[in-house]
């Protein structure tokens, strides 16, 4: 069983990121879309903290013993899910990039000298 | 109004080697636009191409050959060419071999010509290395794709208009040469490979180290495995734009 302290950090925790990623959207540091693994993210922690008996569950079910460990796979799962969210959004990125260079080398096109 | 011939030269600090080139193809291959896309040389090779009438883009090397080529693409579909002639801007492809080349697509028996050294006996043949990634592409080419070629990596393609639009309009199309050969192949258009006598390097440096051979190696033949159709099959644009 959780202690409440624990309980209590994990919901603070999340709201701390939740509120984060907020302030960083609005300040447009980050494009909304983007943020939305983070928003997940967070929420999780919140979700945890509310509802102990979920990392309880999901430790009896991996068959970890130790059950703050299953917090641990919790955080490690969610990040690992950012960074996946991260790299498709830098493959994507690097193909307009790829686009505009295109189109950018048509624009420019020299004419030979005659 | 359709112009003819497209010829398109990647070209990275070949300023002793493009002068010929240009003023060959253009000697062999009458009504012909040279379009030289340079990564940025450090050399002349802008000023050198231009003075010997060929057009010039830049596309900056970071983006690789492929990124070249497509723009080439792109170009050739925007100036409604008839025909994109792909060559080497070292040389290697001599120009009155290139010009054989065309008798094919001129008689409408194939939409992509693809040169092989391996068809006859060329003057230049590549190292064990090169040979052994060449042929193990060939057989994964044959193997998943149904598509036989000797020489899969050549330099030297030719494409229609089908084909150039095909490619152009694909916004996801990335270009290598072997992607090039199984998409166009799994797209219908038939694919005929021709000899061409390749001359070993003259000037230059080749771009092709180690481990941009690994990089290019990896890349290839995961992206080949990668395009079998396992589970979910994607509808594939066929050369009528109808899918199957």
């Amino acid at each position: 069983m959780m202690s409440f302290k624990a309980r209590l950090i994990s919901v603070l925790l999340g709201i701390a990121v939740l509120a984060l990623i907020s302030f960083l959207v609005r300040r447009r540091r980050i494009y909304n879309i983007y943020a939305i693994t983070w928003f997940l993210f967070s929420l999780l922690f919140i979700c945890m903290g509310i509802f102990p008996g979920f990392v309880e569950t999901l430790a009896a079910m991996l068959g970890i013993y130790f059950t703050p460990a299953a917090i641990l796979v919790v955080a490690v799962g969610g990040t690992m899910a950012i960074v996946l969210h991260l790299s498709i959004i830098v493959s994507e990125q690097h193909k307009q990039i790829r686009q505009f260079e295109k189109e950018i080398a048509l624009l420019k096109k020299e004419e030979p000298v005659s | 109004m359709s112009n003819e011939i497209l010829v398109i030269i990647p070209s990275l600090n070949e300023e002793k080697a493009i002068a010929d080139v240009i003023v060959g193809i253009k000697k062999e291959l009458n009504h012909c636009d040279v379009l030289v896309i340079d990564g940025y040389s450090r050399d002349n090779t802008v000023e050198v191409s231009r003075k010997h009438g060929a057009h010039v883009i830049q596309v900056d090397k970071a983006f690789g050959i492929a990124a070249a080529i497509e723009a080439g693409i792109l170009y050739a579909d925007r100036g409604n060419y008839q025909l994109l002639v792909r060559i080497d801007a070292d040389g290697q492809h001599p120009p009155s071999e290139v010009k054989k080349l065309l008798t094919p697509l001129l008689k409408g028996e194939a939409d992509f010509v693809i040169g092989s050294r391996f068809l006859g006996d060329a003057d230049y043949s590549p190292n064990l290395l090169r040979n052994v990634s060449i042929s193990t592409i060939c057989f994964l080419l044959k193997f998943l794709h149904r598509v036989k070629i000797t020489d899969c990596t050549s330099g030297c393609q030719i494409y229609t208009r089908e084909v150039v639009q095909y490619f152009a309009r694909d916004k996801d199309f990335e270009y290598s040469e072997i992607r090039a050969i199984w998409m166009a192949h799994k797209a219908g258009f038939i694919i005929k490979e021709e000899f061409i006598n390749m001359a070993p390097r003259l000037t230059g440096q080749s771009s092709f180290s180690p481990m941009i051979a690994f990089f290019y190696m990896f890349k290839n033949i995961l992206d080949l495995i990668l395009s079998v159709p396992i589970i979910l099959k994607k509808p594939i644009r066929t050369k009528r734009g109808v899918s199957v």
